[in-house]
């Protein structure tokens, strides 16, 4: 019954949600209830330009038997005595994508028990943007008894490790009675990454037509330890596995742990795939303070690609790479500046495929420096960045200049210009544009908006056209309930999206 | 031949010289030993409430430095530097100003210095390791910063730190201080140095005890709009160890929502900058952050990749790897080092149609290392998409 599962599940969160409100506001006002929630509608209205195949007849194209060239330049996959084909720019086209998010968080009145949800709706025109299809997702909704010693939640919650950033349905129990130490086990039916549904659901199922027939159980254990104030450490083991039993979906323990050694910390974390014996990814960064101005942060990273078990690439024994990492902050106590410059460097390694005369690169780098500045209401930062390296490559820089307005609101201009060039084939792409946004918080609402026009200029593809895109949006957040902290707790807003 | 010295280091020379010259200038006491008798003639304010510190007339400066008997100078007299010491001058028990003042190894009375804490400690915290050391009081002679209402903002900003404070661990083990009283706290900090970071602030006892103050929230909101980050650089995208570790405890600053802000946030804009649709591709095979820890590859990234033309669906339909003359041939190098941006946009069957062992080409995808037996343990479902004696296939 594929696909069944997931409006079910979605159907029991908005139904929790309901009866959730509904029972506060019956009971609202006793001694210890409350509830606090934020209800976020925000609004795209973007400009895309998809690529479009055309074709003309192999025989009116000379060249070689595969790859010909077009009379304008542009390359084209020629079948002989059928037709060569090629991409060209399509039409421009308009799509609104529009989503709503509900967060709600109650307390019954028993100390210790809460409710939570969010839920997300999407909508979009016409369909083209990821995912607004599915019309209401429940990320979470779930009952949490939480006691000193203890927690115990119900219901769809999510686990952030190193696993990944997962939610799943059933239960998880965390013990910490014995406070250097804390275990938590958790268990019930597994829903796949960024999908906040089964794996067997439609969801999955019109992307990939090898998609699990079946739903999975999840369970796992995490063990966490802490050694005084400055050392602790995890390990985590997760297997998931098909109802039927036939196959698992993976099996996996991720280790993690940190130092805070004097006026260094040092952090590291390595990820198993049990299934195929592969140590998916392994790193070890350290922080550490040059004088008061400087901060150094280093890193050396392992990286294989994770894929679950019902997919067959990871069969195809991924290789990946080996990657350090250092980044120089510089923060300077009287002028109002911070500059940071950092670089990193992988090597990929030996792949055992392909062919001996048609060799790929086997490294990459990349390269920043961040120039920022501030001085009362008004702040500007400029970024440079160049990455290069196997299958992919990109060079520019953003400029912001922002200025607040009191403690609540702000504008931000935005310009930026990056080249990409083309991931495994030929051509090159330059983004130039800028934009503006602004934001507002007036009690209990938040309002935000912006604008941004990119001008799109092709290199080397012929068949591709110059073009300008817009974008803007428009959202609006209202808070309500019992208990909100006063707008000085909160993380002053301020631009997001900020690289690196 | 000796090289020219550039012109440019020259100038940045001076300018790195001259704001040293210019702060280490003072009134050169030493010189004019000859001209008072005692310090309250010139600093009457240091003995009488009232007066100010600074009390020399000016124009007795000018009687001398008048431009011809000595260098002319302009000085018109000065207030008293604000400071956060709970110290006047006046009210202190009357003490030889030489006490604090000398210089070390002074040969007359004039050969003076700033008064250095340590003195004051000597009397007024006896036991103290030292100053700006682990468990200095500073509250012995510091008043909350509160009521330094004379201190500029960037004189805050540039407080130095007690050496406790640079250990790395002094972010997540300052709450037990915190909690045995906040009076050395509020020498430096106010309630909004503590918002900062704990989003509860105005529910915890020990940051409600200190003070609000206007110079600390626009510090605060600089930092913020700075991208000043709290964890060090780059923490936003490599924090997932030291959360996992349990240290530091994030709880204690930040609420679970804030994680599905990023992790689950397409309505929420924040991680992401605006045109990253354009540049995302050498993030992507940098693997800087891994799409699939947040996105689904079938289901966000190719659905995407797919509607924009990018993507392959069905038969090889146009050259889109057009780079490599022969990048049949070449893909399998790219494949095994970057097999989720393949999965970004081709479906498994893509790859079946020559790559198994069911029919087409037949070609072998696995690598020297691969363990079949260990994957058949786990997963006969996965073996028999391929292979047609693996029981349990569908």
């Amino acid at each position: 019954m594929r696909g069944r599962s997931q409006p079910l599940a979605q159907r029991a969160a908005i139904g929790a949600a309901v009866a959730l409100a509904g029972t506060l506001a019956l009971t609202r006002g006793l001694p210890g209830q409350g509830v606090r929630g934020e209800l976020r509608v925000r609004g795209d209205f973007l400009e895309l330009q998809g690529l479009e195949v055309d074709s003309v007849a192999a025989s009116g194209v000379a060249g070689d038997p595969l790859l010909r060239r077009l009379p304008d330049g542009t390359i084209a996959l020629c079948v002989p005595n059928d037709f060569c084909r090629w991409r060209r720019s399509g039409a421009d086209e308009w799509i609104r994508p529009v989503s709503q998010e509900l967060r709600l968080v109650a307390w019954p009145g028993v100390r210790g028990v809460s409710a939570r949800v969010h839920l997300r709706g999407r909508y979009a025109s016409d369909g083209a943007w990821p995912r607004a299809e599915q019309e209401i997702d429940a990320i979470s909704a779930y009952v949490s008894l939480d006691r000193s010693e203890f927690r115990v939640r119900a219901g769809r919650q999510f686990r952030a490790s190193p696993l990944g950033y997962a939610n799943f349905d059933g239960a998880s129990f965390l013990w910490r009675a014995f406070r250097p130490v804390r275990i938590e086990a958790y268990g019930g039916w597994s829903l796949g990454i960024g999908l906040n549904g089964p794996r067997d659901g439609s969801l999955l199922e019109a992307a990939d037509a090898l998609a699990p027939d079946r739903r999975s159980l999840v369970y796992g254990l995490e063990l966490g330890a802490r050694l005084g104030h400055d050392i602790s450490g995890s390990a985590e083991y997760r297997r998931e596995i098909r109802t039927d039993r036939l196959a698992l979906t993976s099996e996996r323990l991720a280790l993690s742990g940190r130092a805070l050694l004097g006026r260094v910390s040092l952090d590291g974390a390595a990820t198993l795939d049990l299934a195929l014996g592969e140590i998916d990814e392994a790193s070890l960064r350290a922080d550490l303070p040059v004088g008061r101005t400087v901060r150094l942060t280093l890193r050396a990273r392992h990286y294989v690609p994770f894929f679950e078990l019902w997919t067959i690439w990871g069969a195809f024994s991924p290789v990946g790479f080996d990657e350090g990492e250092a980044i120089v902050s510089w923060r300077p106590i009287g002028p109002p500046w911070r500059i940071e410059v950092g670089g990193a460097y992988r090597g990929y390694g030996a792949p055992g495929a392909g062919t001996s005369f048609q060799r790929l690169r086997d490294d990459g780098w990349r390269a920043f420096a961040t120039l920022a500045w501030s001085r009362g209401d008004w702040w500007a930062e400029g970024t440079y960045r160049a990455e290069t390296g196997f299958g992919a490559a990109r060079y520019g820089g953003d400029a912001l200049v922002g200025r607040r307005l009191g403690s609540t609101g702000g504008l931000i201009l935005r310009a930026t210009s990056t080249r990409t060039l083309g991931e495994f084939r030929r051509g090159r792409q330059l983004a130039t544009g800028g934009g503006a946004e602004g934001y507002l918080t007036v009690e209990p609402f938040e309002l935000s908006a912006g604008i941004a026009a990119y001008r799109m200029t092709s290199g080397g593809r012929p068949a591709l056209e110059d073009w300008t895109q817009v974008r803007m949006h428009a959202g609006l957040a209202y808070r309500f309930g019992t208990g909100m902290p006063s707008g000085a707790g909160r993380p002053p807003l301020g631009p997001g999206g900020r690289e690196p | 031949m000796r090289r020219p010295v550039p012109r440019a280091a020259i100038v940045a020379g001076a300018l790195l010289v001259l704001p040293t010259r210019l702060g280490a200038q003072g009134f050169p006491h030493l010189e004019h030993g000859n001209l008072a008798s005692t310090c309250d003639d010139c600093h009457a304010g240091a003995r009488t409430e009232g007066e100010p510190l600074f009390s020399i007339d000016p124009a007795a400066c000018r009687a001398c430095h008048d431009g011809a008997a000595a260098r002319a100078v302009e000085w018109d007299g000065r207030e008293a530097t604000p400071t956060n010491l709970a110290f006047a001058h006046p009210r202190h028990p009357a003490l030889p100003c030489g006490l604090c003042h000398r210089a070390p190894d002074a040969k007359t009375p004039m050969d003076v210095r700033p008064a250095e804490a340590e003195t004051c400690l000597s009397c007024h915290a006896p036991g103290a390791a030292g100053h700006r050391v682990r468990g200095s009081p500073c509250s012995a002679c510091h008043i909350p910063l509160t009521q330094a209402r004379g201190l500029p903002a960037e004189r805050i900003a540039a407080f130095p730190k007690p050496s406790e404070h640079e250990d790395a661990g002094w972010r997540f083990d300052h709450r037990e201080e915190a909690r045995e009283g906040t009076e050395r706290c509020a020498v430096c900090h106010a309630r909004e140095s503590c918002a900062r970071c704990h989003r509860n602030a105005d529910r915890l006892a020990p940051i409600a005890a200190l003070g609000s103050d206007a110079r600390v929230a626009e510090l605060a909101a600089r930092r913020a709009a700075q991208g000043a980050p709290a964890h060090g650089p780059g923490f936003e995208r490599s924090h997932g160890p030291a959360a996992s570790a349990g240290l530091p405890r994030c709880e204690s600053c930040h609420v679970e929502t804030e994680c599905a802000d990023c992790h689950d946030a397409p309505s929420r804009p924040g991680f992401h900058p605006p045109d990253f649709v354009v540049r995302h591709g050498a993030e992507a095979f940098a693997a800087r952050t891994e799409c699939a820890d947040c996105h689904s590859r079938e289901v966000f990234c190719r659905e995407c990749h797919a509607r924009a033309g990018v993507g392959r669906a069905g038969s090889a339909s146009a050259a889109f790897h057009d780079a490599q003359a022969n990048w049949l041939l070449a893909h399998g190098e790219a494949a095994r080092r970057n097999l989720e941006t393949c999965a970004a946009c081709h479906e498994q069957t893509t790859c079946l149609r020559c790559h198994s062992a069911r029919g087409g080409w037949q070609v072998n995808p696995h690598g020297a290392r691969f363990d079949a037996d260990r994957l058949a343990d786990r997963s006969t479902i996965g073996c028999g998409l391929c292979h047609i004696d693996i029981p349990g296939s569908r």
